[in-house]
């Protein structure tokens, strides 16, 4: 399987074939041919890091994109036995530029201007445009043939950011879980453009061999600049764009449109850095002595049980008011903890909002873990179908959504470029679905409602390329047949991709078919959802698939009072299943009207053979009272007739 | 069968009334009156009708149904029988002599209690014929029925039967009028 050739949108990759340092994150890369022959290549996806399907129809769509290597199509396709989406990208027109760990030759002021700057410039101004950002910024990530412009690579294939390491993040989204750190604002490109000219202008990667904790404390404790830079020297001009893709601030950095003319449309900003008041005296939180606000929360984040225990204490408003000046933030801060709880009061929330409160740009943290409420999706999808250590755990996940802490966050004023009303309306929606047993709900709808690349995963269909409702009708179809028979051709995965992708249409009906009690009702309530989805996309038949719910259904079919319909029923379902029209086989099983008038008719056959029952009883218990009735008319009919013969007698004696 | 058997009771309540009612004395000494005037006026004929209506009497005095029914028969026939001889008596003097020589003749007798006895066995002969006619018709109105039910059941099923039922004590229950 994983070597047969692999069609995308009308494009041809060839497994043989893999390419190097395209892909972001270890992706699968192969070379594509289009129709015309034209090279390409070609990204499989993981479903438990999804691609950003929506971005990439949106630029598939768009007929010109500048400085960007251009997705021409997507597909899902199946890789060693898994669905999975792939994308195909235009073919890079050379090598990367500087990959992590190389040392290159510094570029030089104007290569990077020209080259560089206002290529991303246009790019990130065509994505602004269209609403989108990019998150792949990185050196490994730009490629150019000769001494032309560069071309950004991916972004798209993977959640956003997924593949940036801390130093192209701000320390708001670096110190995020991977998958967490949310779709962001051409700020974030910004910052990344930022650190990636430090690198080309440096010849290597800042920063390069520390870990992740490390290089967002160094960018909280000396800021972004001097983190990045350090001890180097940049050329002038390229110094003065990177101060500010680099201010602390996202609002300070330069826009988009001032990149792709840069300098001549440059424009002039105040000092983007303002530093934090520090104090004199550090709190320790764990490990971790931090001086300043953004540091403390960070820490609160990322040391959880100690953070908790030192807000408990109020140690930490103690210092926000002694050691920072900042009696407001620490009577907020107190506010928000309210009385001390007792140690074994949960006091997940209150954390989650205290921090929020210290740093207004700090991402929400939960549980020792930090995303984005925008990357909720990515990471459920990582926390249900690859759960690592290094993730969100299931039980945090639960209770995230569960106690709706996104909107707890977001009610904490802050600096956030989000919504606090969206965000609140979209938890409400989050833990309505979660926590909704019913079929096509939980936590499988919430995982295809916010990730929207993944094709069907049910089991059911496993191994069979499923992207659109149509398509895992037409896999279920091939699959049914080899299903065991009772199996019942719905699961909640399957469920919950088809209320996601019919937009709650047949959330009534997919409910019916788990509030089934019996298989035969199961299968007839199947019936209706694919009935009316065979209607709704126009499907071809499907025989095998109906031939297994009618096999399943049978039983549903005593039902059926009169007997003649009954048997009737019978030997039509084989014939209709045969056909593969799955609303007339519903309807064979389960017409409401017909139903009531074999009910009524039922009733009223009933109640004949009860009164018949009981005329027959009658009859047969009143003999006695006939017995008394001949006796009384035979009595009186003697007597009768011996009246006449008297009357006889006299006659005839009287000689007339 | 309710019919009937509110009819049978009414039967009742009037053979009461006529043995210990206001009528039943005014019938007594009307009968007492005429058996005397009949006595003293025409003693050939009461001997007659005294002695060849003794099976009669004796059915009247057994017969203690409603209506006493077969009493009445008995006595129709009874007195059907003995028309001959009192029509002998009447045509060949009316006399003691005369009675002595009717009643010699056992024939007259002999019709007199046969043609009894047959008002006797009547009621009986007849009742069991109406009750095979009875039990005919209910045979056939049970054929029916259960024809129907089995058809019934042929094109719904045992279920039909099988739901829930009345009591047998509440489906043999005679229904209002």
């Amino acid at each position: 399987m994983a070597n047969e050739r692999l069609e995308i949108g009308g494009f041809t990759a060839d497994p043989q074939a893999p390419v190097a340092g395209f892909a972001p994150a270890g992706l699968p890369c192969f070379r594509a041919l289009g129709a015309d022959g034209t090279q390409v290549v070609a990204v499989l996806c993981r479903n438990e890091h999804p691609a950003r399907l929506r971005a990439i129809l949106r630029l598939i769509d768009e007929p010109d994109l500048p400085g960007l290597l251009r997705p021409l199509a997507q597909d899902v396709v199946v890789w060693s036995g898994s669905a999975l989406r792939a994308v195909v990208y235009e073919a890079p027109p050379g090598p990367a530029l500087l990959r992590p760990g190389q040392r290159a030759e510094p570029m030089r002021e104007g290569d990077l201007i020209q080259n560089v700057v206002r290529p991303i410039g246009r790019a990130l101004l065509t994505l602004g445009d269209l609403g989108l950002t990019h998150r792949g910024i990185r050196p490994d990530n730009l490629f150019r043939a000769g001494n032309g412009p560069v071309l950004l690579g991916d972004g798209f294939c993977t959640p956003p950011a997924l593949a940036q390491p801390a130093a192209f993040e701000d320390p708001a989204t670096a110190v995020c879980l991977p998958a967490g750190r949310g779709e962001g604002t051409i700020a974030d490109d910004l910052y990344a453009l930022g650190v990636t000219l430090v690198a080309l202008a440096m010849g290597e990667w800042p920063l390069a061999g520390r870990d992740d904790a490390a290089v967002i404390r160094a960018k909280l404790e000396h800021g972004n600049l001097v983190a990045v830079v350090g001890e180097n020297r940049l050329p002038g001009g390229i110094a003065t764009l990177v101060r500010g893709l680099l201010a602390e601030d996202p609002a300070r950095r330069p826009q988009p449109a001032e990149l792709a003319g840069w300098p001549g449309t440059a424009k002039v900003r105040p000092v983007s850095a303002r530093p934090l008041p520090r104090a004199s005296r550090g709190l320790r939180i764990g490990k971790v002595e931090v001086r300043d606000l953004r540091s403390l929360a960070f820490a609160l984040g990322r040391n959880w049980s100690e953070g908790a225990e030192a807000l408990r204490s109020g140690a930490v408003a103690v210092w926000v008011e002694r050691g920072l000046g900042q009696p407001v933030l620490a009577a907020r801060l107190r506010e928000l903890t309210g009385p001390l709880p007792r140690g074994d009061e949960p006091f997940d929330g209150t954390m989650c909002r205290a921090i929020a409160a210290l740093d207004p740009h700090a991402p929400l943290f939960w549980q020792g873990k930090a995303l984005m409420p925008d990357g909720i999706g990515a990471v459920l999808a990582e926390t249900l179908l690859a759960p690592s250590p290094s993730g969100l755990p299931l039980a945090a996940l639960d209770a995230l959504i569960g106690d709706m802490v996104i909107a707890r966050w977001a009610s904490v004023p802050g600096e956030r470029p989000h919504d606090a009303m969206a965000l609140d309306r979209a938890a409400r929606r989050y833990r309505l679905v979660w926590r909704n047993a019913n079929l096509g709900s939980g936590p499988e709808r919430l995982l295809y409602a916010l990730n929207p690349a993944l094709p069907c995963l049910s089991p059911l269909i496993a191994g069979e390329a499923a992207g659109t409702v149509p398509a895992a009708l037409a896999a279920l179809e091939r699959r049914a047949g080899g299903l065991a028979r009772g199996t019942l051709p719905i699961d909640r995965h399957l469920a919950a991709f088809i209320a996601v992708h019919m937009d709650g249409r047949l959330d009534d009906a997919l409910a019916a078919v788990g509030a089934a009690t019996t298989p035969a009702e199961a299968a007839v309530a199947a019936m209706a959802v694919f009935a009316q989805l065979q209607t709704t996309h126009r499907s071809a038949p499907m025989p095998a698939l109906a031939g297994l719910l009618a096999d399943l259904a049978m039983p549903a079919l005593a039902q059926w009072r009169e007997r003649a319909r009954r048997e009737r029923a019978t030997a039509e379902a084989a014939a209709v299943a045969a056909s593969g029209d799955l609303a007339r086989l519903h309807a064979l099983f389960a017409d409401p009207q017909a139903r009531a008038r074999d009910s009524i008719a039922f009733a009223q056959a009933r109640r004949e053979a009860q009164e018949a029952a009981q005329a027959i009883a009658r009859l047969r218990h009143d003999r006695a009272a006939r017995e008394a009735e001949a006796r009384r008319l035979g009595a009186r009919l003697s007597h009768a007739t011996g009246l006449v013969v008297l009357a006889l007698t006299l006659l005839s004696l009287s000689g007339v | 069968m309710g019919k009937s058997s509110a009819k049978m009771s009414g039967d009742a309540t009037t053979a009461r009334k006529g043995r210990g009612g206001g009528r039943a004395p005014l019938g007594f000494w009307a009968l007492g009156v005429v058996t005397g005037a009949l006595l003293g006026l025409a003693l050939p004929t009461g001997l007659l009708l005294a002695i060849g209506l003794a099976p009669a009497a004796l059915a009247a005095l057994a017969d203690r149904s409603a209506g006493r029914w077969t009493a009445r028969s008995v006595l129709v026939f009874n007195l059907a029988g003995l028309v001959p001889s009192l029509r002998a008596l009447w045509l060949e003097g009316h006399t003691l002599g005369t009675l002595v020589v009717v009643l010699a003749r056992l024939d007259g007798l002999a019709l007199a209690y046969g043609a009894a006895a047959i008002g006797a066995v009547l009621p009986v002969v007849a009742s069991w014929a109406i009750l095979a006619v009875l039990e005919a018709r209910a045979a056939i109105d049970i054929a029916r029925l259960e024809q129907k039910r089995a058809a019934l059941r042929e094109a719904w099923g045992e279920e039909v039967e099988r739901l829930p039922v009345q009591p047998l004590a509440k489906a043999i229950a005679p229904k209002a009028p």
